[in-house]
């Protein structure tokens, strides 16, 4: 830092100061007004408190140099700060443009999609419904090759309109839209409507469709949003129904321990490949050999399956033979952390 | 026994789908309900005002106004406000749904996921046959 800014006086003024001094003592001394034993001690307690003086200055001159110097790195720390609050207030804008910009797409998505599948959904509606007037019987009696032809138009039209259902389902878990009513209520009407949905397609199979349930009146009521527990119990047996050949076994039970439901689906398939296995509850994964039994089914169902359950407080878990068969165990706790949500 | 308490029931379907609103009339039909048919809001009210009916099948997207808004209308005259009213669209979205209901409709159906022959069971189920 320099003198001059300082505003302190410079060495050499100290020493041109002590000169004057000692001047001003040899004259004295010539002239006869003090002693020269005086003159010497005076000189000598003048150089002494000026060398003293001198070194003082110094000090405090290096230490206000210190302190200009601290000084002005906050200040320029004072400006980096301001600038980057200014850079981060204008990021902040920018983000909360962009999330706004996000938000709109969102919406937009979300009646994209809901605009694309009503479209989708009128024209095929129309299509299932001819084929279902077809094979009224009321309309009239169609040859064996015309129900076939027409039955098979119907379950492709089916599964289309299913494919559309799952991914409207899906985007609406995705984006979080999917209310869960959780209310304490008997799970009995759900798996029993569930389960019900399923003995005519069972039976056509001549698939066994046991349940084993426990006494209604003991069971205690659990904390479930009733629709979705239908859903995913709906996905599991359909996939049990869908992989098991005809004349084979579908088991369902459901019992109570320890503050924990368990349900489970059982059947005698055709098993899930044990390296496939971790990749079973992901979106749009079908396994190798479902694909090669089975041509309609989206890789949706299970992946809803599993968020459902997460959303129950409640854990999903497969065990299955290749070839032998699959069994899933659905486990949820009988009052939810999650209700009302 | 089914044929008297069907045919004096009279079903406003409220559909601007030709097709569908045909097939859904000949299904009716053949439970011998008396039928009549709407392309459109203003369709609808002309029947309504000019006869009685038992029961209304309300699409939600028509040429004009929409069937949100004519199923609230209908909730708000004292003279129609009672007659129950069952939504058929391919809108399906939980909250769509929920609307549908909370603006005072008796049911809301999916076309996608039913049949005429079930909806026909659904009338039959509300109007007591």
């Amino acid at each position: 830092m320099d003198q001059e800014k300082n505003n302190l006086p410079s060495q050499k003024h100290i020493w041109l100061i002590q000169i004057v001094f000692a001047v001003a003592v040899a004259a004295m001394l010539f002239l006869g007004y003090i002693p020269t034993v005086s003159a010497v001690l005076l000189f000598f307690v003048l150089v002494v408190n000026s060398a003293a003086f001198a070194l003082l200055l110094s000090g405090f001159r290096k230490g206000l140099n210190f302190y200009n110097t601290e000084t002005e790195q906050k200040s320029k720390k004072i400006e980096e700060f301001d600038q980057i609050t200014r850079q981060l207030v204008k990021r902040e804008l920018e983000v909360a443009h962009a999330n706004q910009r996000l938000a709109e797409l969102d919406v937009a998505k979300s009646d994209f999609v809901s605009v694309a599948a009503h479209q989708l959904r009128t024209p095929l509606t129309g299509i299932k419904w001819s084929y279902t007037a077809l094979l009224d019987p009321e309309t009239g009696p169609l040859t064996a090759e015309q129900k076939e032809i027409a039955e098979n138009g119907l379950a492709s039209i089916s599964n289309t309109l299913d494919l559309i259902n799952d991914l409207l389902n899906v985007a609406h878990i995705e984006e979080g839209k999917m209310k869960f009513e959780i209310k304490r209520q008997s799970i009995f009407p759900v798996f029993k409507k569930a389960v019900e949905g399923f003995r005519l397609i069972a039976d056509e199979k001549k698939i066994t469709l046991a349940v084993k349930i426990p006494d209604e009146s003991g069971f205690p009521d659990v904390d479930i949003d009733a629709e979705k527990m239908e859903l995913a119990i709906t996905n599991l047996l359909d996939n049990a129904v869908k992989y098991t050949p005809n004349g084979g076994r579908i088991d369902f039970s459901i019992s109570q321990e320890q503050g924990l439901v368990r349900m489970v689906v059982q059947d005698s398939g055709i098993g899930i490949p044990k390296d496939q296995k971790n990749r079973l509850f992901s979106k749009f994964f079908r396994a190798d050999n479902a694909t090669a039994v089975q041509t309609s089914g989206t890789g949706l169902g299970l992946y809803m399956v599993k968020k459902i359950i997460d959303r129950h407080g409640g854990k999903i878990v497969v065990d299955s033979t290749e070839g032998k068969g699959t069994a899933f165990v659905i486990t949820i706790p009988e009052i939810s952390a999650k209700k009302g949500e | 026994m089914e044929q008297n308490q069907t045919g004096e029931k009279t079903i406003l379907i409220v559909e601007d789908d030709t097709f569908m609103g045909s097939l859904l009339e000949r299904k009716f039909k053949q439970k011998n309900f008396q039928i009549l048919r709407a392309m459109n809001v203003d369709e609808a009210r002309k029947f309504i005002e000019s006869g009685p009916v038992s029961l209304i099948l309300l699409d939600i997207i028509l040429p004009g106004t929409d069937g949100i808004t004519f199923l609230k209308e209908l909730k708000l005259n004292p003279q129609f406000k009672d007659i129950p009213v069952i939504i058929t669209s391919n809108l399906g979205k939980e909250e769509e749904i929920e609307k549908g209901i909370a603006e005072g409709a008796t049911d809301y159906i999916v076309k996608a996921h039913t049949t005429p022959g079930e909806i026909v069971e659904k009338v039959e189920k509300i109007l007591g046959i």
